[in-house]
């Protein structure tokens, strides 16, 4: 063969493996075959027509393949697009792939915890008199004279993510945990529930109480944003409850505070109605409340590491660290008989982390009741 | 091999063909060929106008022999190369596009906008 041709020959050869694997399979040789005949003709007929087949080749290359490009183009940018959202994502706390100690307060959908004995416990609809219904699942002696009341609907999960600390409680005391409106087995409502506002929600537990003839008075226990839920029902039913449990929880302050030394921590901050929604205090307002009742509160031993926060400093993350703290202190100080303890080994899920510790609390609490 | 005889609406639904497999399909319109022979033979009827690499030529059979329009003959001892023939399904299909041209033609006709040889 001439050198040229077997040089053209080699060039289309390296053209052609950019082509389906299928169409070489089938025809690769009967390609081959076509294009030296047809470069065999062109040079006969002089320069101008050789390029003309190389055009056409190249033409056609570009043709057939540019839509398989785009194809993979687009696979991998909306891999890329994915990996960035689930990052993004787990890192703002919308999701989380585990989970993942953070000082922020979360408001979670849910966290799963599969346990088949407490699946089969005392678990029941209970009808409010608004027609909606609500899970309510209560373990312990029935005939104890308090209850003490794992509080959802604003922070961490469901009646599930207790299920850890209900099972360590002792027996002796009657603990309730439920599914807030929106979540778990509860009835749907219309909406977002997590964007419920707080005293519908407030509302919504003391329905479900009533009705469910809880025991009264009640220990509340709130973690994360159910410690302001807790705070919330103390302060419209102060009788009902007789005792307070806050499990790292978050303070209503903290919106404007944070954002003094974080203003990108929460777009949110200043926004009055999701304020308001959630029982956070405008810019400046100071927590007033106060209930001289027993009240333990547990903190967290390990800080947020920076890498939770992208798009803070690290000079933020220690300040909001420290902030937290400060929370911590001063909610422990909201009661005469207050107590803070901060919980080893524990991060912001320390209710799932050290259910021993949350379980020893609530009955610390009990004993001074 | 029993050819697949495909039906009239799945035929008008291909309509109109693509310019690769109108002119592969005209192409062994006249006679069963092998591949290089169509490629030349569309560079012929397309008057120079159009002509298909080796992967087009390849893509186009490949995709028309999947479609049951043309089919691969049983290839003599003595030639390698694959020729292919029309089916009855691909002829039809020839024909169809032919007469929607000349719907086509015939409508540019009578509204005048073009004029055809001695056409006034």
């Amino acid at each position: 063969m001439n050198p040229v041709v077997r040089i053209y020959c080699c060039l289309f050869n390296w053209l052609l493996m950019f082509q389906s694997d299928d169409l070489i399979a089938h025809y690769g040789d009967d390609m081959r075959a076509i294009f030296r005949e047809e470069i065999g003709r062109a040079r006969s007929q002089g320069r101008s027509e050789v390029a003309k087949v190389w055009l056409d080749v190249l033409r056609e290359t570009v043709v057939l393949l540019a839509p398989v490009w785009v194809a993979r183009t687009n696979v991998v940018f909306a891999a890329t697009c994915l990996a960035s959202l689930l990052t993004i994502g787990s890192a703002l706390g919308f999701c989380s792939l585990n989970a993942i100690p953070r000082v922020m307060a979360c408001s979670k959908p849910e966290i799963a915890f599969q346990d088949k004995a407490q699946q089969s416990s005392e678990g029941s609809l209970v009808e409010l008199p608004d027609g909606h219904h609500m899970f309510l699942e209560c373990s312990g002696a029935a005939s104890a004279k308090q209850t003490v009341i794992l509080v959802t609907g604003r922070g961490l999960g469901t009646a599930n993510s207790w299920s850890k600390v209900q099972q360590k409680v002792d027996p002796a005391i009657r603990v309730c945990s439920y599914d807030a409106l929106g979540a778990g087995r509860s009835d749907r409502v219309e909406g977002n529930p997590q964007a419920r506002p707080i005293d519908q929600v407030v509302a919504d537990m003391h329905g479900l109480f009533q009705v469910a003839r809880l025991t009264q008075p009640f220990v509340l226990v709130g973690a994360s944003d159910g410690g302001l839920l807790s705070r919330k029902y103390q302060q419209k039913y102060p009788k009902e409850v007789a005792g307070l449990v806050f499990v790292d929880s978050s303070h209503e302050e903290m919106e404007w505070r944070d954002a003094a030394v974080a203003p990108q921590f929460d777009p949110n901050w200043n926004n009055p109605v999701f304020l308001r929604n959630n029982g956070f205090l405008p810019n400046h307002q100071k927590l007033t409340w106060s209930a001289n009742i027993p009240l333990i509160d547990l903190e967290r031993s390990e800080k947020a590491p920076a890498s939770a926060f992208p798009g803070l400093t690290p000079e933020q993350v220690d300040a909001i660290n420290v902030l937290w703290h400060d929370f911590q202190v001063d909610l422990s100080k909201r009661s005469n008989v207050g107590q803070l303890r901060v919980v080893s080994n524990s991060g912001h899920f320390m209710h799932v982390d050290q259910p021993g510790a949350v379980a020893d609390a609530i009955r610390d609490v009990m004993q001074q009741i | 091999m029993a050819e697949r005889n495909l039906s009239n609406d799945l035929l008008l639904a291909m309509l109109p063909l693509a310019p690769a497999s109108f002119f592969v399909l005209f192409a062994l319109a006249e006679e069963e060929k092998h591949g290089y022979r169509i490629m030349q033979d569309v560079r012929e009827l397309s008057e120079g106008t159009f002509s298909l690499g080796p992967a087009t030529l390849y893509t186009t059979i490949k995709k028309l022999t999947e479609q049951d329009l043309i089919s691969e003959l049983a290839s003599a001892a003595e030639d390698r190369r694959r020729t292919y023939r029309l089916t009855s399904s691909g002829r039809r299909l020839l024909t169809a596009e032919f007469r929607r041209q000349e719907a086509l033609l015939n409508l540019a006709r009578s509204k005048g906008v073009v004029r055809f040889g001695g056409q006034k």
